[in-house]
């Protein structure tokens, strides 16, 4: 009976190396680098292979003579892991990956030339990164397209290297533009940007005919989640969002970075309920001043009223009205604007909020296009009335966001601090810009009231699956 | 004069304003003009409205092509103003777009050098310049770029310039965010080449050259520290007069003392008569700055000696030592001074070497009075007047600070008198030239 025990607590202790029996090749080979190198061995003479090669001893009776292999496997697995690491830390790869074993070889070569230690020129890491792979197309494996914009389709894929899920962005080069601006500015203003809640890109192909960026996998967004909980999301559910989206906006500007185009297709979910801002799109950085600024940005019903009016010396407020909208569509699971015009879309928020007078809005009188539309004179509507399910700090929060004035609407950094947030705890403003606030135990999600079907099984949709791109 | 247009083109234009400023509260345009207004006034493009800012003037393409050549140094198809200007006017480089990509330039030194070689500096130009327009202009503004038109500005075909792109987004890794400072660092840099250059050209600077020269570090470095020598310079000679007007004072009021405390002393009373009239011409002397800390010391010392109690002599004398000390660092701070100032020099190095090596008095009023006579006879020579004060002064100190020690109560002058030190003849002789 203890004999049977032993022996199925060995085997699945071995089962493990026969799936990665490859990645054990290759990291072997690191180790033997590494041992050789501390140790000043040449390499033909390395240490004793025979190590992994009988994993399980023929006679496992005893329980102390289990313990010392048992150990042996455990070192053993520590040193693979640590020499990985080291491989992927001197290069500063992510920790998952995986080395093809062409590039482990070559390593090996180089490294009875020059130590494994000495760090590597901006050169060489530039040419080892694209032999493991990096910005390769062969690397990807496409699986399914995700939707098509007007300038980019999306495709789900898997990367080689990781075996991870990706999200490849391909974007066709037209001849007589070259790269589009909107491309040159997303990528450069990402690589910029590490941050829990703002999406990663990992990779950049650039190849004639087109361009793809390859961003991190996650399987649903804002919309979907709101249309997959029939539109009834857990008040705490919209907090933490909420938050979420206000530190990865509180990140971007900070950098002078303005995002300008935040609506619910936009933010990413994952199934742990990690939400990201995604497409960089039409994002540009004020950190050098410009003469011209386009008012077409910013969809529709996201827009604030200043840039319907015309404004184009916007500044980070812009974003901020678009948080406002986003709040209310969360707690009450329909757009809070839903103009199909300009002119509409300013009735619409004059209607609720009220017609601009000088106190509300400086300067507004003077505005000439504001003149020419000759709204009627609304009074501001009670927001409680129309999304009852908010609380009062709440209320306050978007009341807030949604002012007319730029310069009174609440920023990013002064939202997040605002006590309708006071719930999710302290500890929430102390984390590092790369982790999650699912990193903290007290800040968990709760089941949304009208979720209907498990909300964390990849989404079957099909076609109209992303109607946005990214 | 510096100072003023400082603070008033700081106010104006430092990119200080943009940073501190709150960002909620900086909108773009105002930001944009002042940066129109910056440009016009300092990188030569005329203060007419009418003239439009989407090329770029003469000196601005000059240092361009100069910066453009010594980083792309490869011969094939070398920059020149030419086709610089030609492009320029072309594609409608804005002054923005010429500092962004300068500053993609200087990133590519920096992290990619191998491309600088392989590049021709007039391919750098163009795409560089046309991607920094492409990153800085939106979408459907009249500034979009597009590159079929930069390939008929830079007279080539759209493939070569989309490879050369490609080339350059990947050379430079996409890294084409920019904080402000690069690019307010790219700009004051290219002011100062531009002043620099148009005032040696011109032989004379505008008052814009002058304000935009004088925010450099270097310049504005350069001249501070003349303002601060200048200043040490006024302040010792200012100290030295102080000493000097300090001595005059502290000097009578010992004669006086002595002559008080010589009437009961009959004896020494023709000498006496005669000591206090040459101390007062040597005080009076202009040319005798070196014996006034002297007298200041024995002053002092002697008011200590005075005093019963030996630690509060002792502080009293550190706090001297201190003093000697600070004149005397004064004085090694401003070697290049002593042109101007010997006299507080000599008076430093006397002073000092007595005081920093003899904190407890008497020492110190012994060290003193042995080592001056050997140079009195010495100086006296020369300069006379300003040592035949101080033996005698310092020869007053001695007895009196050992009768504060206690050791003698009463007090015993004449034993370091002038007489004994010089003749009495060689005295009148010096009192009385001609």
């Amino acid at each position: 009976m203890n004999k049977m025990k032993n022996f199925k607590r060995r085997f699945s202790l071995s089962v493990p190396r026969t799936e990665t029996i490859e990645e054990n090749e290759f990291t072997e080979q690191i180790n033997q680098l590494n041992i050789q190198h501390t140790h000043g061995l040449t390499p033909d003479r390395l240490g004793p292979p025979s190590h992994d090669a009988s994993p399980v001893s023929p006679e496992p009776t005893t329980p102390g003579a289990q313990s010392p292999s048992h150990l042996h496997y455990n070192s053993k697995a520590q040193h693979r892991r640590f020499s990985m690491e080291d491989v992927s830390k001197r290069m500063s790869l992510p920790m998952d990956i995986r080395l093809p074993p062409e590039f482990l070889q070559k390593l090996q070569l180089e490294s009875e030339n020059s130590p494994l230690c000495k760090p590597l020129s901006r050169m060489s890491r530039r040419a080892s990164l694209s032999d493991i792979g990096f910005g390769k197309l062969e690397t990807y494996v496409k699986l399914g397209k995700l939707g098509e914009g007007t300038y980019a389709t999306v495709f789900k894929g898997r990367s080689k290297l990781t075996e991870n899920l990706v999200a490849l962005k391909e974007i066709r080069l037209e001849h007589e533009e070259g790269a589009p601006c909107t491309a040159i500015r997303e990528v450069s203003l990402l690589k910029n940007l590490k941050h829990a809640n703002i999406v990663t890109l990992h990779d950049i192909i650039h190849t004639e005919r087109c361009l793809t960026l390859v961003f991190e996998y996650l399987d649903s967004d804002l919309k979907q989640y709101l249309d997959n909980c029939g539109n009834l999301m857990s008040m705490h559910n919209v907090k933490i969002f909420m938050f979420q989206l206000l530190r990865g906006l509180s990140y971007c500007h900070k950098r002078k970075i303005l995002h300008r185009d935040l609506k619910p297709q936009n933010l990413l979910i994952n199934d742990k309920g990690e939400l990201k801002l995604a497409d960089f799109g039409l994002a540009r950085a004020k950190s050098v001043p410009t003469k011209t600024y386009s008012n077409e940005v910013v969809t529709l019903w996201y827009r604030p009223p200043d840039v319907l009016l015309g404004s184009t010396e916007y500044s980070t407020p812009i974003d901020m009205w678009g948080v406002g909208c986003i709040q209310f569509e969360m707690a009450t699971g329909r757009p809070m604007f839903p103009g199909a015009t300009v002119k509409e879309e300013l009735h619409l928020i004059f209607r609720l909020m009220g017609t601009p007078t000088e106190d509300t809005w400086p300067g507004i009188s003077s505005n000439e296009e504001f003149r020419s539309y000759l709204f009627p004179q609304y009074r501001p509507q009670a927001l409680i009335n129309h999304v009852p399910r908010l609380d009062t700090e709440g209320i306050d929060l978007l009341s807030a966001l949604l002012l007319y004035d730029t310069r009174s609407r609440i920023s990013a950094e002064a939202a997040l601090r605002h006590h309708y947030f006071q719930t999710l705890g302290d500890n929430v403003h102390n984390l590092a810009d790369t982790a999650s606030v699912f990193s903290l135990r007290e800040v968990q999600l709760q089941k949304d009231p009208g979720h209907r079907s498990s909300l964390f099984q990849p989404l079957t949709r099909g076609k109209n699956r992303r109607q946005s791109i990214f | 004069m510096f100072n003023l247009s400082n603070m008033d083109f700081d106010a104006l234009f430092n990119e200080k304003t943009f940073e501190f400023s709150d960002f909620q509260e900086f909108t773009l345009l105002p930001g944009h003009q002042k940066l129109t207004e910056r440009v016009r006034k300092r990188l030569y493009y005329g203060l007419d409205k009418d003239v439009s800012l989407d090329a770029l003037s003469c000196p601005v393409t000059d240092i361009a092509v100069e910066i453009l050549q010594k980083s792309a140094p490869s011969p094939i198809r070398k920059l020149h103003k030419k086709y610089a200007s030609h492009v320029v006017r072309e594609a409608c480089i804005s002054p923005c777009a010429m500092m962004l990509a300068l500053v993609y330039i200087e990133r590519l030194r920096h992290r990619n050098p191998e491309y600088l070689q392989k590049i021709s500096s007039s391919d750098l130009f163009l795409i560089s310049m046309m991607v920094a327009s492409k990153y800085l202009y939106d979408e459907g503004e009249e500034e979009e770029v597009f590159n079929d038109e930069w390939g008929t500005a830079g007279k080539m075909d759209v493939q070569t310039v989309n490879n050369l792109e490609m080339n350059f987004l990947n050379a430079i890794e996409w890294r084409l965010f920019t904080e402000p400072r690069d690019f307010f660092d790219t700009l004051s840099h290219l002011e100062t080449s531009i002043a620099e250059r148009q005032g040696m050209k011109r032989g004379w600077f505008t008052y814009t050259d002058l304000c935009v020269l004088l925010e450099q570090s270097a310049w504005s470095q350069a001249l501070t520290s003349i303002y601060l020598h200048f200043t040490k310079v006024s302040c010792m000679i200012g100290l030295v007069y102080l000493t000097g007007v300090a001595g005059l004072i502290g000097s009578s009021t010992v004669l006086h003392q002595l002559s008080l405390s010589r009437s009961t002393h009959s004896s020494l009373q023709p000498q006496a008569e005669n000591t206090p009239a040459y101390v007062q011409t040597s005080a009076l002397n202009p040319d005798a700055p070196a014996a006034a800390p002297c007298c200041v010391l024995t002053n002092k010392t002697l008011d200590a000696s005075h005093k019963p109690s030996p630690p509060s002599a002792l502080a009293q004398t550190s706090v001297l030592c201190l003093w000697g000390s600070l004149l005397a660092s004064m004085g090694h701070i401003h070697p290049e001074s002593d042109v101007e100032t010997p006299h507080t020099w000599s008076a430093a190095s006397f002073f000092c070497p007595g005081c920093l090596a003899t904190l407890p008095p008497l020492q110190c009023g012994l060290k003193n009075t042995s080592a001056l006579p050997g140079r009195c006879s010495h100086g006296s020579r020369q300069r006379p007047a300003p040592w035949l004060g101080s033996p005698n002064l310092l020869g007053a100190v001695e007895p009196s600070v050992t009768s504060g020690l206690g050791v003698f109560p009463t007090v015993r002058l004449g034993s370091c008198h002038p007489a004994s030190v010089l003749p009495v003849e060689k005295t009148r002789a010096l009192l009385m030239p001609g």
